[in-house]
């Protein structure tokens, strides 16, 4: 399939790729079907999240077990049924990420409010986690912000 | 906005396949039971405002290119593999 895509020119990649989410992505409820792109840096966990029905709509997305290592999550009976699986071990989790413009390394992921994708039939959801450890603006480079200006940091 | 009032244990129909019940009002709390299809998902108001919010705004900023995350991703990688000369505590992996 082929698919013109604002930032990635034209994209071609088979249709059993193709994610699809039946509510859409909370307030995006026209766009259901998704792509994953690799960013091109070896090593990288951000990934971008493409719609291939509209063209400027893509996501950056990342594990959340990149942020948290101890993240997790259960499936719900509603959610079960709509992705078709109640088994986290075989989902994929990806975490929105804010990047602000003026500010990028303040980027920010949604811990509270996961995708997730039943690899198997690829059928997705967003979620809502009732864990309130969870933030919808997690700080991902929390150590990276504080280090900024690097000396000035370690005198006092 | 159509204003019913109602009390505790009475309920409310959404065409064939809602129902919201009240279930306590205690104070200014009140419990509401809600019944829909699994297709219609439920949400506290609130929250999902705000994940709507943050998934516009997550998709309105995202850059045009990778090039800013990857100028931050190699930054993070040279950081964390810089040699710690403050820390002690034997775990840098430097």
């Amino acid at each position: 399939m082929r698919f013109h895509t604002t930032r990635f020119g034209e994209i071609e990649f088979p249709e059993e790729v193709v994610m699809t989410f039946p509510e859409g992505i909370l307030g995006f409820p026209d766009e259901q079907r998704y792509i994953l792109l690799e960013h091109d840096t070896d090593g990288s966990p951000f990934k971008w999240l493409q719609s291939v029905e509209n063209p400027a709509l893509a996501f950056i997305i990342v594990d959340p077990l990149f942020i948290d290592a101890g993240y997790h999550l259960e499936i719900d009976l509603d959610t079960a049924r709509m992705i078709g699986t109640d088994a986290v071990e075989g989902c994929a989790i990806m975490s929105i990420v804010n990047v602000p413009h003026d500010a990028p390394i303040r980027m920010t992921a949604n811990l509270k409010a996961p995708l997730i994708v039943n690899v198997e039939n690829r059928h997705g959801r967003q979620i809502v986690l009732g864990n309130n450890a969870y933030s919808l603006s997690t700080p991902i480079f929390q150590h990276l912000v504080e280090a900024e200006p690097l000396p000035a940091a370690a005198v006092s | 906005m159509l204003i019913l009032t109602r009390k505790s244990g009475e309920g409310i129909r959404i065409g064939d396949s809602i129902t919201l019940k009240i279930l306590e009002i205690r104070g200014n709390q009140v419990r509401v039971g809600v019944d829909a299809p699994r297709n219609i998902s439920v949400h506290r108001e609130e929250i999902y405002d705000l994940i709507r919010e943050q998934n516009a705004l997550a998709a309105l900023s995202s850059p045009d290119s990778s090039e800013v995350l990857t100028s931050i991703w190699r930054d993070q990688q040279s950081l964390t593999q810089r040699p710690r000369n403050l820390s002690h505590n034997g775990n840098g992996k430097a």
